[in-house]
């Protein structure tokens, strides 16, 4: 007989934790986390610079000490945890979902009534952006050289050129600094950088390491080792310029090209994904569209603060323990949103404080973000200035608005 | 035609001068030419003559600086003063295949390869297409090898625990005439041995591959045609020759060769100079270097550049056959020296596509160009327009080795009484390679008796190679008690391709003493998954520094000087 759960979720990361957490704080109710790693903590572990936890703790914590905090409250709860387990398969079974996972122990079966999915993101690849060239060493993505320095303790180069100026891309271009590399520069395709404007200040501008807007690398060299990249710049659309290229000799290229929601076990689930976000569509509860099936953190949408990706797992972790007949609206976006979590309204549960993130689609000034319900505004508030980088959040109160048959839009506009 | 003949036409084609003269074997070209494309041309049409000679083609191609060629970056003297019977020049397909064949034998067998593991060239770097032999022509090594090779796929590749899946090809046709005129294609068929080709309908083709509804009249089928992991076939070679007795010596370039006589007597190499009864030469793109190493060059090899590109498992729109485009009215008419690619379906399910094929003057050019990622992707999507570029999550380029004959060379040199070439290997050199590797085995054997040595089939070979163990592919209860007999092969270390641990020791632990990063991934598939090693390189990598008791910082991606760091952290100078 497999041993049934009410509850578990998958992946051990800030949001995997905070979803077991909340969970197990209602009574009675069995939870499994299931972690792929050896330890929890998700990607925090190798996080090791701070400014962890400002909006939750208040104050600034490094990536270890954040997921420190989760992991002694989760200490004090029922919640059983499965370390370097990875699940194998995922399905509908008589008694809610049939789970199947291999860990150091062998092949388990478990079954569950609810799956919460906090499965976090993956980074975008060299191959992904198309650059071409040798396949010599010396090329990683920043999480993966993020990991080589700070937990392996070795120099993945010491003349560095980072590609993208995500968060990541930003954080490691200090590391590296600091760690007696030169930082050559830091090339983003887009005319904005992507990284938060903190990060910008405290990784780059300090260390007086230059960032080169509109530009990309378009080609790598190197027999064994890299040995140099071309870079171009690119055009509006971020196309290459022909005759713009030019060489930089270096023995590392860092990427910081993007993260995408890991939903390989959504997929098998059957959970629709929205093509924006490419995470699940989600209520504000994070149930997704496959009833029963949770997904909460960087997997639901790539978020900007760890803190978000906590509140979110307790979103989750909260809604999951609770039985629901649900009725589902959809919220629909208008201008210039590049997203909206969540797609969805549930009519028949809590509509007092649904919490929403959205980020915008370009650098933008002086606008207005509506939320109206059947043309009547439910909510409102006026943003001097909105970055895609920077992931906006509003709490909405829609209690006493007939959702029933009203169309629920999310509109960006000019003030 | 004769030569001065061409010679004229040439200078009146491209205006170029070329010196021409030949001996009893080949036609020998000079010249320059400020084109890449123009020289080949040149070579093939002097190939193409009807001479029934090789051409070896000197003309140069003007300000172009040769670049030198990769050798490993180690001296030592490993092997000096050592004695073979057989030395063995190559860790491609050809090389590894030939040496296991020749492990049948009482004899000393050393094979040489200047990278850090075997199938580094084009063997490692194809589509592992195991073809029928529809397309070639009458009489021919490629077709006679071919054919042959293709019904000992089954066999071998159980032999040494490959996975091997005989799945069929689809050939698309688009026009009722080209599918009317296919019937010579199944006639020929016939004659040449090919089991099974026919022509289906509409209808059927639909029904078995419904994304080429919108546009096929029918296909032809190809039963005999499977797919092949080409590296894990090459290892499997090298493996099974070692657990045999021959010595595979990696990070060992031949460098130069001594004569006595007209035979070869001693071999240079990075790693010392060695003694060798006969050598063959299974040298992939520089073949012919080898050959004129041993004042024996007849042939020319020009490197001709392949694209792959590696679609993601979980992209919509997957074809679920291996198709290819039929030819259309305008190609039908113009000879071209690729098959036009195809879309394959790998023995990992992967869907891969391709290849193009871009004659480059560098041997090792394996770089890959946009222009290629985009004339495949488009040409092979002509097939499957469901598919999606941004769902491609890799691409390869790997370099054939064609000579200007376009045809296999597998023969003991005329010249040089203890060389063996096994040149001009291109496609369908996976699925030729164990038939090949037989007859050049015998080849070497009977030229070692006829000189007086004593050579015994030997009664302990042991033509099993044991497959590696892949835990993913097992049974839950199988798997269950492989973990339970060793928790490693639980811990999941590769998320994309679900390799675990005791997979990635076992592959690191090979009989080859391969220690890379690469070396892992071809084996057992850690970070060829779509976040391509960005989440288990680290972890890989420090596995084979726990494994073989190095630093870290020693571990290398693939060749020596590829190491993955530069060195540990607070030891970085500037």
């Amino acid at each position: 007989m497999s041993k049934h759960y009410q509850i578990v979720v998958v992946g051990g990361g800030p949001a995997g934790l905070a979803a077991a957490i909340k969970a197990s704080q209602s009574a009675g109710v069995s939870v499994l986390l299931i972690e792929r790693e050896a330890r929890l903590g998700g990607i925090l572990k190798q996080c090791i610079h701070d400014g962890f936890g400002v909006v939750r703790f208040g104050e600034k914590l490094s990536g270890p000490e954040y997921a420190e905090r989760f992991i002694k409250q989760l200490a004090q709860t029922g919640v059983t945890v499965s370390l370097f387990s990875y699940v194998t398969r995922m399905r509908r079974g008589d008694k809610g979902f049939d789970i199947t996972y291999v860990c150091k122990d062998g092949v388990q079966n478990v079954t569950c009534d609810k799956i919460i999915l906090a499965t976090g993101c993956r980074e975008r690849t060299r191959n992904a952006i198309f650059i071409n060239g040798d396949r010599c060493a010396g090329v990683y993505t920043a999480g993966a050289a993020q990991n080589l320095v700070n937990i392996l303790g070795v120099m993945p180069g010491k003349r560095v050129v980072i590609l993208g100026s995500g968060d990541i891309g930003l954080i490691m271009a200090r590391r590296l600094t600091l760690e007696g590399a030169k930082v050559i520069g830091v090339y983003e395709a887009k005319p904005t950088p992507s990284g938060l404007t903190r990060n910008i200040h405290q990784c780059l501008h300090d260390f007086d390491i230059p960032l080169h807007l509109s530009s990309t690398v378009t080609r790598v060299f190197g027999t064994n080792r890299l040995e140099s990249v071309e870079i171009s710049k690119v055009d509006d659309k971020m196309r290459p310029i022909e005759g713009t290229q030019t060489t930089v000799e270096c023995d590392c290229l860092v990427l910081a090209v993007g993260l995408i929601p890991e939903n390989e076990l959504a997929r098998e689930l059957g959970v629709p994904l929205d093509n924006r976000t490419k995470g699940a569509i989600v209520d504000q509860n994070c149930q997704t569209l496959a009833d029963g099936v949770y997904a909460c953190g960087n997997a639901l949408h790539v978020n900007d603060l760890v803190d978000y990706v906590s509140e979110s797992g307790e979103t989750a972790g909260g809604a999951a323990v609770a039985e629901s007949k649900r009725k589902l609206v959809p919220v629909t976006l208008q201008g210039k949103l590049l997203y909206a979590v969540p797609q969805r309204l549930d009519v028949n549960s809590d509509l007092s404080k649904v919490i929403m993130y959205f980020r915008a689609s370009d650098e933008l000034s002086q606008q207005r973000l509506t939320v109206s319900v059947g043309g009547k505004t439910a909510f409102t508030k006026v943003y001097n200035k909105l970055l895609p980088p920077e992931m906006e959040r509003i709490t909405l109160d829609l209690t006493g608005v007939d959702l029933t048959d009203g169309e629920v839009t999310v509109k960006l506009e000019d003030k | 035609m004769s030569i001065e003949k061409i010679a004229a036409k040439v200078e009146k084609r491209y205006g170029v001068r070329v010196g021409v003269c030949q001996d009893d074997r080949s036609i020998i070209l000079s010249g320059e030419c400020n084109d890449w494309n123009t020289i080949v041309a040149i070579g093939k049409m002097f190939a193409d003559a009807g001479t029934g000679k090789h051409v070896v083609n000197k003309i140069t191609l003007a300000g172009y600086v040769e670049k030198a060629e990769r050798l490993p970056a180690i001296r030592d003297g490993a092997l000096d003063n050592t004695d073979w019977d057989v030395v063995v020049i190559g860790g491609g397909i050809s090389g590894c295949a030939v040496a296991r064949e020749l492990s049948r034998y009482n004899l000393r067998i050393l094979l040489c390869e200047k990278h850090s593991d075997v199938a580094r060239g084009a063997s490692g770097a194809n589509d592992g297409m195991v073809h029928a032999g529809i397309d070639l022509k009458h009489r021919c090594n490629k077709l006679r090898y071919g054919v042959a090779g293709n019904a000992m796929y089954g066999d071998i590749c159980r032999e040494l625990g490959v996975e091997f899946n005989r799945c069929g090809q689809y050939v698309i046709f688009t026009s009722k005439l080209i599918k009317f005129l296919a019937k010579s294609t199944v006639k020929r068929a016939r004659k040449h041995g090919i089991p099974g080709v026919t022509i289906i309908g509409k209808k059927q083709i639909c029904e078995i591959e419904p994304r080429v509804k919108d546009f096929a009249v029918g296909a032809l089928y190809v039963p005999s045609t499977g797919v092949v992991s080409p590296y894990k076939l090459t290892i499997a070679y090298a493996e099974n020759a070692v657990q045999n007795g021959v010595k595979v010596s990696l990070d060992t370039a031949v460098l130069g060769m001594k004569k006595d006589g007209d035979k070869v007597s001693e071999v240079i190499t990075n790693r010392g100079t060695v003694t060798a009864k006969c050598v063959v030469n299974c040298a992939g793109v520089f073949a012919d270097e080898i050959a004129q190493m041993a004042d024996d060059e007849y042939f020319t090899i020009h490197p001709r550049k392949g694209t792959d590109l590696l679609m993601d498992t979980n992209a919509s729109g997957l074809p679920t056959h291996c198709i290819s485009m039929g030819p259309t009215l305008k190609s039908a008419t113009h000879s071209s020296s690729t098959k036009g690619g195809g879309i394959i379906i790998t023995v990992d399910d992967n869907v891969l596509i391709g290849p193009d094929a871009i004659e480059v003057p560098d041997r090792e050019d394996t770089s890959t160009v946009q222009s290629s990622i985009d004339s495949v992707f488009q040409r092979q999507s002509a097939c499957c327009p469901s598919l999606r570029k941004n769902e491609i999550i890799a691409y390869f380029a790997g370099v054939r080795a064609p000579t200007y004959e376009e045809d296999f060379i597998i023969e003991r040199s005329a010249k040089v009484p203890n060389l063996v070439h096994v040149a001009g290997i291109q496609s369908p050199g996976i699925t030729a390679a164990p038939a090949f590797a037989k007859d050049v085995a015998q080849i070497t054997a009977e030229y070692l008796a006829s000189c007086g040595a004593d050579v015994q089939l030997k009664p302990d070979f042991d033509p099993v190679r044991k497959a590696p163990v892949c835990a993913k592919k097992l049974s839950d209860a199988d798997r269950d008690k492989l973990i339970r007999s060793d928790p490693d092969f639980g811990k999941i270390i590769c998320r994309c391709e679900q390799v675990s641990l005791g997979e990635i020791k076992q592959a690191i632990n090979n009989p080859l003493g391969v220690h890379t990063v690469d070396g892992v991934k071809r084996r057992v598939r850690a970070g060829m998954g779509r976040c391509q090693g960005g989440f288990c390189m680290p972890l890989v990598t420090q596995t084979i520094a726990n494994q073989t008791g190095v630093e870290v910082s020693d571990v290398t991606k693939d060749d020596i000087g590829s190491n993955i760091a530069v060195g540990k952290i607070k030891e970085c100078n500037r």
